[in-house]
């Protein structure tokens, strides 16, 4: 063991000296620099191009026909909403609620925590004004398709899956159950129906048959609620299992789904504030109704 | 103390969001000193009717596409055609029926194109084509019926009023933002139709104003939605009612620009009643023909991309 | 033309396996097809008929969205096809950008251009500040582009235009 006054790093040295056992305060220095081995392997020189060169094995064309939505929104809509989310002699930046000092009254003050934000739990984020460089715009559409019965049936969860993906037309993610509920006749890491993140083309597509066959089908729909959303600019709705019907794919071959899953639908939009985020969802074709508080 | 003094330093570390806005407003404003009168501010309306189909894409355009298009093709997963048909149906039959199949493959036999290598009635080297049109059968009974069913014809993208060349018509130029243009009685100018404030009436807002007025001088109804009530331009006149570019010229006077789209109704002018003799509705490369290469210039920018 | 085709394939095989299938082979396919204990691999030991209707649903629905058999083979381009597909791809991006820049250029002057329209109004009108006022005047709440104005479509509708509207509708 005296090895180490070669300066050689040792586990629990100090525990040799106090003839007891304890622990390294030395913390191990391995495995912490990330190796991506697929591009230090010679075996499969495919693997290395990026995913848009055709010599991948991943590549996937993505401009196979011009986007109605994505143009539209750039020639007419976005100077549109930065219009409209103008006010002048706005400040360029409003601070979100942080956290406090403690007034130093006591001297328990010193090594305590920050006091909670004034109003709220967690701390919240400055908001900036809209400029011509923030305009709203739809990031991501989050398609949630929970269905509690497949965990009694696993059949439910492949069902659901299909669903989802042949109206979105891209691969959903299989969601699985988290807790233990009896009641629910819920257990954990069951697969419990299917989830998607869609972005650029195949979404615009998604909203297109959304608002323009989906929805004005629906005779009881009034349009999203003007309280849904985060306050961070993600509005949210849902489809019942009849509602999902109305897609197209579905409608046009009702004999091979005798049952269908309702879906949770989210719009994450890059806007700061909920309005905003209506404003915009607005202008790709979406109604709202009810009351609004603004944000 | 320590985590004060730290606090109050990384709040001045923090870096402050688009501070290129804020010296632009600190520069001094032309003209503070020499207000305008309001009779010498008139309201522009901006009216502008939004493409009712896609853009016509260039040559290249559509051949990039097409190319993506084939290698999407290429690279599909084969069409799982015995889930939608079922096992020995008529529909199944229909759909065989219909198909082009590829080549298979027979021992003994050279093939100068590679080896046919199919799955799932698909050659994999090649794109699958899913013919799902119905042959016509000259001898079937359904026959009429099938002639009641009217195929899908898409309309023509040109319209009547295109080929007429009839520029007052909403109906022309599809494909592009059309912009409503006037002409004015005494100037003989095209110009936004813009409406001068009268010193002894009430002040109204700009954009309430625009939009009274020129629903005031159509003979048709029409429905408008006016993006905000803020102005989004102002362009300056000098005294000889020539356009102000730069600041050191003399502003007489002024009009603050709204931007509205048309919804639906025509706009038809009323000319008895207006100070405008003529309107047309034209997109914006028509534009710099009919408008003054001053006034063009400050509009410009306004435009849309097409 | 269907038809005929295959009668020629299948008369073209039917000669060919006759000319250079072995005795041997033909034999062992029979004893194949009859003796039933004999494990072959990849062969269905359970019929799809014993299933439930809604398992045999399931079934297909899982190869709808399983891989195999429906992928097909990776491309093979050659150095010449490569290099003209980089063309093209490079040639694209290009025209992207300067759409952008010109989008962006576009943008940003009519920002600055309402921000100076509304200095101009708050400080260079005689008006006691009235325009200004309602030019600032910003609703927070129920702020929406209309629904009536619509994503353009690769073909008009049949009703181009809605010319019969009235105020009093």
């Amino acid at each position: 063991m005296k090895v180490n006054t070669l300066g050689l790093r040792s586990f629990s040295s100090s525990s040799i000296v106090k003839g007891k056992p304890g622990y390294s305060i030395v913390h191990p220095v391995h495995h912490t620099v990330k190796i991506d081995k697929k591009v230090l392997s010679p075996r499969f020189p495919e693997l290395k191009y990026p995913k848009n060169d055709p010599r991948s094995p991943h590549f996937k064309p993505v401009n196979v026909a011009p986007d109605r939505l994505k143009e539209h929104y750039l020639n007419i809509l976005k100077s549109d909403l930065m219009y409209m989310t103008y006010k002048h002699d706005e400040a360029d930046k409003i601070e979100g609620a942080k956290k406090r000092e403690w007034d130093g009254t006591s001297a328990y003050h010193l090594n305590r925590n920050l006091r909670r934000p004034s109003g709220f739990v967690k701390e919240q984020p400055d908001s900036h004004r809209v400029t011509n460089k923030n305009v709203p715009e739809l990031k991501s559409i989050h398609i949630n398709c929970f269905v509690p019965l497949a965990v009694t049936n696993p059949h439910h969860a492949i069902s659901s899956m299909l669903q989802v993906q042949q109206i979105t037309g891209e691969k959903p993610q299989p969601i699985y159950t988290k807790s233990d509920v009896g009641r629910w006749q819920i257990r954990r890491s069951r697969r419990a129906g299917a989830k998607i993140e869609l972005k650029g083309k195949p979404m615009n597509d998604f909203l297109l048959t959304l608002t323009e066959l989906v929805l004005p089908r629906i005779p009881e729909f009034q349009g999203l609620r003007n309280k849904s959303g985060d306050t961070y600019g993600n509005l949210h709705f849902g489809l019942t299992h009849k509602q999902v019907r109305l897609f197209p794919e579905i409608s046009s071959n009702p004999d091979l789904w005798p049952r269908t899953y309702g879906l949770h639908i989210t719009f994450n939009t890059t806007a700061e504030r909920d309005t905003q985020a209506r404003m915009l969802l607005s202008g790709l074709g979406l109604p709202f109704f009810g009351g609004e508080r603004h944000s | 103390m320590l985590r004060n003094s730290l606090r109050t330093t990384n709040s001045v570390c923090v870096r402050g969001f688009s501070t290129s806005s804020i010296a632009r407003l600190a520069e001094p404003i032309e003209n503070v000193k020499t207000k305008t009168p309001i009779d010498s501010i008139s309201s522009s309306l901006f009216l502008s009717r939004v493409p009712i189909v896609t853009p016509t894409l260039g040559e290249f355009e559509k051949q990039y596409y097409k190319y993506q298009d084939e290698l999407q093709r290429r690279l599909m997963w084969s069409f799982p055609y015995y889930y939608y048909f079922k096992k020995s149906s008529l529909a199944e039959a229909a759909f065989f029926k219909n198909q082009k199949w590829p080549i298979s493959k027979e021992e003994g036999v050279f093939y100068p194109k590679g080896t046919p290598n199919i799955k799932h009635l698909r050659e994999r080297s090649e794109k699958q084509v899913i013919n799902v049109k119905e042959e016509e059968d000259e001898n079937s009974k359904f026959k009429k019926e099938s002639d009641v069913v009217k195929p899908i014809v898409p309309n023509s993208r040109i319209t009547d009023a295109d080929v007429k060349k009839d520029l007052k018509s909403l109906e022309r130029k599809l494909d592009s933002t059309l912009y409503l243009i006037v002409q004015d009685k005494k100037s003989s100018e095209w110009k936004f139709p813009s409406f001068k404030y009268n010193a002894e009436e009430r002040i109204s807002a700009l954009d309430e104003y625009a939009t009274e007025n020129i629903q005031n001088i159509s003979q048709k109804d029409f429905n408008m939605f006016t993006v905000t009530n803020t102005p989004i331009h102002v362009v300056k006149y000098d005294s000889s009612n020539k356009v102000v570019n730069n600041a050191s010229t003399n502003v007489a006077s002024k009009e603050y620009i709204i931007k509205s789209h048309i919804l639906a109704g025509d706009f038809v002018l009323n000319q008895k009643e207006s100070q405008f003799k003529d309107y047309l509705w034209l997109s914006g490369e028509e534009l710099p023909e009919y408008l003054s290469k001053d006034y063009y210039k400050q509009v410009e920018f306004l435009l849309a991309d097409y | 033309m269907l038809t005929n085709t295959i009668k020629l394939q299948s008369g073209l095989g039917l000669s060919l396996s006759q000319r250079i299938m072995p005795a041997s082979a033909s034999i062992s396919s029979m004893m194949a097809g009859t003796i039933s204990s004999q494990f072959t691999r990849g062969k269905r030991t359970k019929s799809k008929s014993t299933m439930s209707q809604g398992t045999q649903r399931v079934v297909g629905q899982l190869s709808v969205m399983s891989a195999a058999r429906k992928q097909p083979l990776r491309l093979k381009l050659t150095n010449e096809d490569l290099v003209r597909h980089q063309v093209v791809h490079n040639a694209w991006a290009m025209l992207q950008k300067q759409k952008r820049q010109v989008r962006e250029e576009k943008l940003t002057k009519q920002f600055e251009a309402m921000q100076s329209a509304m200095e101009d109004l708050k400080h260079g009108v005689e008006d006691g500040g009235v325009l200004f006022g309602f030019g600032s005047k910003f609703e927070k709440t129920k702020k929406r582009v209309s629904l009536e104005l619509r994503v353009p479509t690769e073909y008009p509708p049949n009703q181009v235009w809605n010319h019969k509207y009235s105020k009093s509708d």
